[in-house]
């Protein structure tokens, strides 16, 4: 039982982080029908920035933060503006395709300055532990699931209560009617990409305190888990991606944990094309244009 | 003036068939990539196979023909091997080619080679059984991870009266796979030691991010060590992960680990952590010390495995070549190549990695062996036997 | 056939043309697989085991590892049909990635250790493949049935109404692509003398539509042309040495830009037939 709910507890956490890069992914396929291959390097680069950012600074956990979340910003405008805005939609791969680019570029630049090799992330808060119960539980872990929280309930607020959340869910539910409503629908999917990035860079870092290491390569193995819990959530649907990316680490861990990892893989892609074929609205339902 | 202008067009024609008649070079062909995960393989043998070359050729070189490295980056794509190992062979005709990166890419390297009957020597392919099917064209002056981890760590258990331990292995890695599934439970077995992983093994997959809940399960076993079969950079993350969850048990692994990255990205979680080793920085040896130095000069930084290795394997062609006569000759290619194969059975070395030999049969190389220990943030070699 | 370096290019191309080519088939009908990569993983492991556990000789191996694919393909191809795009997709994805992991569990065939000692794939051979694939493609091309792929990929809806059988369509495009596809990955582990799982991975069902994209979706040529000028690229833009995944990624960022629809498309195709 101990055992048990220390892995519950290791499972939130990842699955918190999951769940930040799935919302990230369901913003930009939500208001666009676009797969951003490139959203998964944007969060490794953030983590690169996040790091350097730490060590220069001694290790301030605001200003690593504020680094990697810059660095996501500003890779999500790079990403519409060289595979949205000037690209032709009436070839539906063509964006698609052009972050596949993206993400090679971003991967090989980022091999070239930081090596092959993996870096130790280095923990800021220390080797605290608090014991709560059963379960360890470390004060940069509190770190990780406050921020997370926040930024959920911060994205909740923005959609709900903004007149730019207003303009986001207008432009997702139909581009032509939102323009016709005097919706800026241009400026609106540049903000969505903006915040998609902000989401992907505190993925990054956060992601990297939880794993206490960086790589180039991990860029492709955090996307495909975000885009799991994506679509166990519903596609376009951010309260889904949250809990879906919960879900996906809850799952994962256990799968681990009492089963063997060389299943891991074989059952969550079943799990995958399980939810695609029998509840492809996912469990809250999609919100994206091209329903299934 | 027509003719004069004939005959100073005649002469640039010829100028370049004057140079080549002068100097005859000495290809030798490398495979390496700086791209993708085992860039910094490649990197490091580019590295070290230049810093040799530059040596033997200011010593004169091969019989006084200069040495010319013809290189290849695969860029981490194994579709492109087919294609350069032939390039290589029968357009460049160059007369061996070291290389490449990985064991993964030498499969598909080795058995071209040996079907196009040119000499191929591995400098980090640490796969077992990747000779026995190409012999006999195929070398490798690295010794394969369970050959070097075996001896060491038998000791090291004895020692240290370990008496239960725990495997925890990445079942997406060969090398690793083979390690946790064979080589470590039946090292285990023979020790008399008790393998609590053997039934149920402790298993993650190369590059999952967390392995927290893998690690709450090797702690629910409570061994009085952790072995880690795993790539450098996965290892360190599992020593880390080890540490946070407050389990203080002795760290073990095989050669694969040894090197920058499980110490630096390991940090303190890998400090105590003791493995096998092959390569010695410390070697005593004067002439390998030597060598050591002179390659730390071309590279600027300390040499590690895969650029010492890459420098040996170019000084071994060297001498190789100077011994048996080879000529450089287009028209001699076939005899060269054959030459060089016939010398590298049995070849004796002193390199920058020391003495090492390769045995006439397997084409396997035969080193020293040591155990290396983690303390006070740095890597300890100790040799603990010397094979025949 | 030529030399041993020459034939080596040709087989490599050969093999390309083949999975694009593959691919080509199911994508005509409007269905973009991300998974195709383990259509050629079936195709190349049935094959590997024939030639290797069974000493059969290298083309039977290879059509009969098409001939499984077929059936795989098909397969995937029905609970499918109803999916949009994105969905496709993402199912596809990840019938790839279980194609994958299911033969790295698999130690009869190697596992994650892979398979070696397959050998034999000659450039003739691999032509003679190529021919009667192009040779087929023209001809589904012209016929009625090749126009009742391109309805579909219309407007599957008013494809149906016109009295063509969709689903019949869309299952055989999926079992056909597969079967393509499968004969590349035969003659691929004969030509590579080694397999191993990750070789079959998203990298290369990304490579194999890329072949496409780069070429042309809208006819076969575009799918030819794309595997041929592709495969040539790293051995012809080998001075670029460290750069060269830099410009290719940002060459696709470029293409996407100004020529989404690929190097060939039907304008191109209908100007150089009048010239």
């Amino acid at each position: 039982m101990d055992l048990l709910l220390q892995q519950l507890y290791n499972g939130v956490l990842i699955g918190s982080t999951y769940a930040l890069v799935a919302l990230g992914f369901t913003l930009v396929l939500g208001t666009l029908d676009l797969l951003n291959f490139a959203h998964g390097e944007t969060i490794m680069l953030a983590a690169y920035a996040g790091l350097m950012a730490l060590l220069a600074s001694g290790g301030s956990v605001p200003l690593a933060l504020a680094a990697a979340v810059a660095t996501g910003a500003l890779l999500g405008l790079a990403v519409y503006l060289g595979s949205f805005r000037y690209v032709s939609k009436k070839y539906w791969t063509a964006p698609a395709l052009s972050t596949v680019g993206i993400a090679l570029i971003l991967q090989t630049g980022a091999t070239r300055f930081w090596g092959t090799e993996q870096r130790a992330v280095p923990d800021p808060l220390g080797d605290t532990y608090l014991q709560l119960g059963p379960i360890t539980v470390g004060l940069s872990h509190l770190l990780i699931l406050g921020v997370t929280v926040a930024l959920m309930v911060g994205l909740h607020l923005l959609l709900q209560r903004t007149r730019l959340g207003k303009a986001m869910r207008a432009v997702a539910e139909n581009h032509v009617t939102a323009a016709l409503l005097g919706v800026p629908v241009e400026r609106t999917i540049a903000f969505t990409f903006l915040i998609s990035g902000v989401l992907a860079g505190a993925a990054g870092a956060l992601t990297s305190l939880v794993y206490h290491t960086i790589t180039p390569f991990i860029g492709l193995n955090i996307l495909l888990k975000g885009m799991t819990g994506m679509v166990i959530g519903g596609l376009g649907n951010v309260y889904g991606a949250m809990f879906g990316g919960v879900l996906v680490g809850i799952l994962e861990v256990l799968a681990v944990g009492y089963l063997t990892s060389s299943y891991q893989d074989v059952l969550v892609f079943a799990a995958l094309i399980g939810v695609l074929m029998f509840k492809p609205a996912g469990f809250f339902g999609i919100q994206v244009r091209d329903r299934a | 003036m027509k003719v004069f202008a004939a005959a100073i067009g005649v002469l640039i024609a010829a100028l370049p068939g004057l140079a080549s008649a002068q100097a005859q070079e000495i290809k030798i062909g490398v495979i390496y990539t700086v791209d993708g995960v085992w860039g910094s393989y490649g990197k490091k043998g580019f590295q070290g196979v230049r810093a040799a070359a530059d040596d033997v050729n200011a010593r004169g070189g091969v019989n006084g023909m200069k040495i010319k490295l013809v290189e290849y980056d695969n860029r981490a794509n194994p579709g492109e091997l087919p294609n350069i190992v032939r390039q290589l062979a029968t357009v460049d005709n160059v007369l061996a080619i070291i290389g490449p990166n990985t064991s993964g890419e030498a499969e598909v390297v080795f058995p071209i080679a040996n079907q196009l009957k040119i000499p191929v020597l591995g400098t980090s392919v640490a796969k077992g059984g990747i000779m026995t099917k190409n012999r006999p064209w195929a070398f490798r002056n690295v010794m394969p991870d369970d050959q070097n981890t075996g001896p060491v760590i038998a000791q090291v258990v004895k020692e240290k009266n370990i008496k239960k331990v725990a495997v925890i292995m990445d079942v997406k890695d060969p090398v690793s796979k083979y390690m946790g599934s064979f080589f470590w439970p039946g090292l285990f077995d023979k020790a008399g030691v008790d393998n609590l992983t053997k039934n149920d093994p402790v298993t993650f997959q190369s590059g999952d991010p967390s392995v927290a809940a893998q690690v709450s399960k090797l702690k629910s076993l409570n061994p009085d060590a952790v072995v880690l079969a795993a790539s450098p950079g996965d290892a360190a993350k599992i020593a880390i992960e080890i540490r946070r969850q407050g389990m203080t048990q002795q760290l073990l692994g095989s050669g694969a680990l040894v090197g920058d990255e499980f110490l630096k990205s390991g940090g303190k979680a890998v400090e105590g952590a003791i493995t096998a080793a092959q390569f010695w920085r410390e070697n005593p040896d004067p002439k390998a010390h030597a060598y050591l130095t002179a390659l730390q000069k071309r590279t600027g930084e300390p040499p590690v495995l895969h650029d010492a290795y890459a420098y040996d394997a170019v000084l071994a062609m060297a001498e190789v070549m100077q011994k048996s006569g080879v000529t450089g000759k287009h028209a001699d290619l076939a005899k060269d190549r054959e030459r060089i194969r016939d010398a590298l059975d049995g070849i004796k070395v002193v390199g920058a990695s020391g003495a090492w030999s390769l045995d006439p049969k397997t084409g396997e190389v035969l080193r020293p062996m040591l155990k290396a220990t983690i303390s006070g943030g740095q890597w300890h070699l100790t040799p603990i036997s010397t094979p025949q | 056939m030529f030399s041993v370096f020459v034939d080596s290019v040709i087989i490599g191309a050969g093999i390309n043309v083949l999975l694009a080519l593959g691919l080509y088939f199911t994508l005509a009908t409007g269905q973009f697989s991300v998974g195709h990569g383990g259509f050629m993983a079936i195709g190349a492991y049935a094959a590997a085991v024939l030639t290797v556990n069974f000493g059969w000789a290298l083309v039977p191996a290879v059509l009969c590892g098409a001939a499984a694919a077929f059936v795989v393909g098909a397969l995937i191809g029905l609970p499918v049909l109803r999916f949009s795009h994105l969905y496709l997709a993402m199912a596809t994805f990840g019938f790839g990635e279980i194609v994958r992991a299911v033969f790295s569990i698999t130690d009869s065939v190697g596992g994650v250790g892979g398979m070696r000692g397959m050998m034999g794939t000659t450039a003739p051979m691999v032509l003679v493949f190529v021919a009667i694939a192009i040779a087929f493609s023209w001809l589904h091309a012209r016929s009625r049935w090749g126009l009742a792929c391109d309805a579909i990929r219309q407007d599957e809806d008013a494809a149906a109404a016109m009295g063509i059988d969709v689903r019949l369509n869309k299952v055989l495009a999926f079992g056909l692509g597969a079967a393509l596809t499968g004969i590349g990955g035969g003659l691929y582990a004969h030509h590579f003398f080694f397999i191993e799982p990750p070789t079959f991975g998203l990298q290369m069902s990304v490579a194999i539509i890329l072949f496409v994209i780069f070429g042309g979706i809208e006819t076969f040529w575009g799918a030819v042309l794309g595997a041929i000028v592709l495969s040539l690229l790293p051995d012809l833009f080998r001075f670029l040495k460290d750069w060269y995944l830099f410009v290719y990624g940002t060459l696709f960022v470029v293409l996407m830009i100004f020529r989404p629809q690929g190097v060939i498309d039907r304008r191109l195709l209908r100007a150089l037939r009048r010239q």
